[in-house]
């Protein structure tokens, strides 16, 4: 090939990727984390005024949900406030499982497995493994039986990957 | 019948030691499916030296030093320490950097690609296309006259062996409990220290004896349809196989394999890259460990650029988990392309 083309033709794929590049990076950076996927999600760093603020919140949910009366106004404000807290996110899936939403405890468990692997891990204080196994083949046996069905709906197939996502990580490897 | 050459012996010893050790030590501890993988190994060694802060990778790795040693030994041993240098440090520095790059965003180097697929992930199956793209885009342009120059030798003994002998020392501080280790997440997941170093140096013996590298498979492939090597690798994914299937940790499907994610495209692009990447820096992430063990600065410099990218993949949150690809996974892969785009350009003759 003529060495004029070739060079032009390098130039021009040099360029497009790291436009491509600013691209990526500009509507990242532009969508929020509570509504981004669980592959951008980071862990969020909180000034010590706000630490104080989360600790107090998060108290205030946990001895709500403890004694059952409902959580769920302070949950939406730490959600709101502290979407990359895993906190957040492990407590939300503990109330929806106690209160039979299976499909939003799982997608909580997702995001505070993502934001926190040591959920997952045996030698970690924090592990719920054997709890988040038994709810994702719970929740993946009613999305399977609806997808044979035909019955699943948009909601139903995002869910289903977060099941997924969440067997690929009880599965274990290097990550 | 012909008795098969020295040769091809141990190119098949190489593959039926990275495939049948590669699954095996993940049998004996190492992550699932990691059994081998140098860009894993990296980052483990990166975070052990505290380049991230990810303690759950903070490991160093004793197959890591074994590979060394191993190369290193057979290469004393077949006088084959040869201190040489091609001028490009900095360029092979962030071409290992990217290496790392591509592998992080994809969740293993071409090694552990082809023991993802022993094991039944066909979501790494996206990766071996990617990869195989990647060298024959680099195959293509040293055909249309990208050169690099051949490395000259005489740079002393001391620069050569200053990453081989690194290795060692690394391994000394981190029995001696200097480095960081992780006691939790994959840092936790360890084969025995022996089995690991052994395993290593057996497989770095082989290696630098055979010249088996992954992408060095495809690229003489497509550059003189040579299959030497691809025979190794063909005997790597058996290997791997074998041991999987008989271990009955053999599981065949897409969504829900460890340590992967399916993200098609984006493993497809970040195995392009490594691929690319690969042929420009003379060999995939485990022959630049060979190589520098053999006095190559070049693949020292990679081999550090490795290190740092190891690193760097965690700081800057570029490295994927199975929830996919992040933004600055996908980012730093477009740049590594463009990167390797502009090698092209400007050392291209005529």
């Amino acid at each position: 090939m003529n060495r004029k083309i070739v060079d032009r033709l390098t130039e021009t794929l040099a360029a497009l990727c790291v436009a491509a590049a600013v691209i990526t990076l500009t509507v990242s950076a532009r969508v929020p984390a509570a509504e981004g996927s669980l592959a951008g999600l980071r862990i969020q760093t909180v000034s010590d005024q706000d630490m104080e603020r989360f600790q107090t919140l998060l108290q205030e949910a946990r001895r709500l949900a403890d004694t059952n009366r409902d959580p769920e106004p302070v949950l939406q404000e730490l959600k709101g406030s502290f979407p990359g807290r895993h906190e957040v996110w492990a407590l939300t899936a503990r109330y929806s499982e106690s209160e039979g939403r299976d499909g939003d405890a799982l997608a909580a468990y997702a995001r505070a497995v993502r934001l926190q692997p040591e959920y997952l891990d045996k030698k970690s204080g924090l592990f719920l493994g054997k709890r988040i196994k038994v709810l994702t083949e719970r929740v993946m046996g009613e999305l399977d039986a609806a997808k044979s069905s035909q019955e699943l709906d948009s909601a139903g197939k995002k869910l289903l990957k977060t099941a997924y996502f969440l067997k690929r990580r009880l599965a274990g490897g290097c990550e | 019948m012909r008795r098969p050459s020295l040769e091809t012996v141990l190119i098949i010893g190489s593959g039926l030691s990275l495939g049948a050790l590669g699954a095996a030590l993940a049998l004996w501890g190492n992550p699932s499916n990691s059994g081998i993988c140098i860009s894993c190994f990296m980052e483990n060694l990166a975070g052990s030296l505290g380049l991230h802060q990810n303690l759950r990778m903070a490991y160093f790795r004793p197959e890591l030093a074994g590979f060394v040693a191993g190369a290193l030994l057979s290469a004393l041993l077949g006088r084959e320490i040869r201190p040489r240098s091609g001028g490009y440090p900095l360029l092979v520095f962030v071409l290992g950097f990217f290496l790392i790059v591509g592998s992080s965003v994809f969740m293993g180097c071409p090694i552990k690609m082809m023991l993802r697929l022993g094991a039944g992930d066909m979501t790494a199956g996206a990766g071996l296309l990617g990869l195989a793209g990647g060298v024959w885009v680099g195959i293509r342009y040293y055909r249309a006259g990208l050169d690099l120059g051949v490395p000259k030798q005489g740079v002393g003994v001391f620069q050569g062996m200053l990453v081989p002998l690194l290795f060692p020392l690394l391994l000394v501080l981190s029995v001696g409990g200097l480095l960081l280790s992780g006691t939790t997440g994959p840092a936790a997941h360890r084969a025995p220290f022996v089995i690991a170093l052994g395993a290593g140096v057996v497989i770095g013996v082989l290696a630098q004896r055979s010249r088996f590298c992954v992408t060095g498979s495809f690229s003489n492939l497509f550059l003189a349809r040579d299959m030497s090597l691809m025979r190794g690798l063909i005997v790597l994914f058996v290997a791997a196989l074998a041991v999987n299937v008989s271990a009955g940790i053999f599981h065949f499907g897409i969504l829900d394999q460890p340590g992967s994610h399916p993200d098609h495209i984006w493993n497809f692009m970040s195995m392009g890259l490594v691929g690319f990447a690969s042929v420009l820096a003379g060999g995939c992430p485990f022959r630049q460990l060979v190589l520098s063990s053999e006095g190559s600065v070049d693949a020292s410099m990679a081999v550090l650029g490795m290190i740092a990218g190891g690193g760097l993949v965690h700081q800057w949150g570029i490295a994927s988990t199975s929830a996919g690809p992040t933004p600055f996974g996908k980012a730093a892969v477009l740049l590594g392309f463009a990167f390797c785009f502009g090698i092209v350009r400007f050392y291209r003759k005529a």
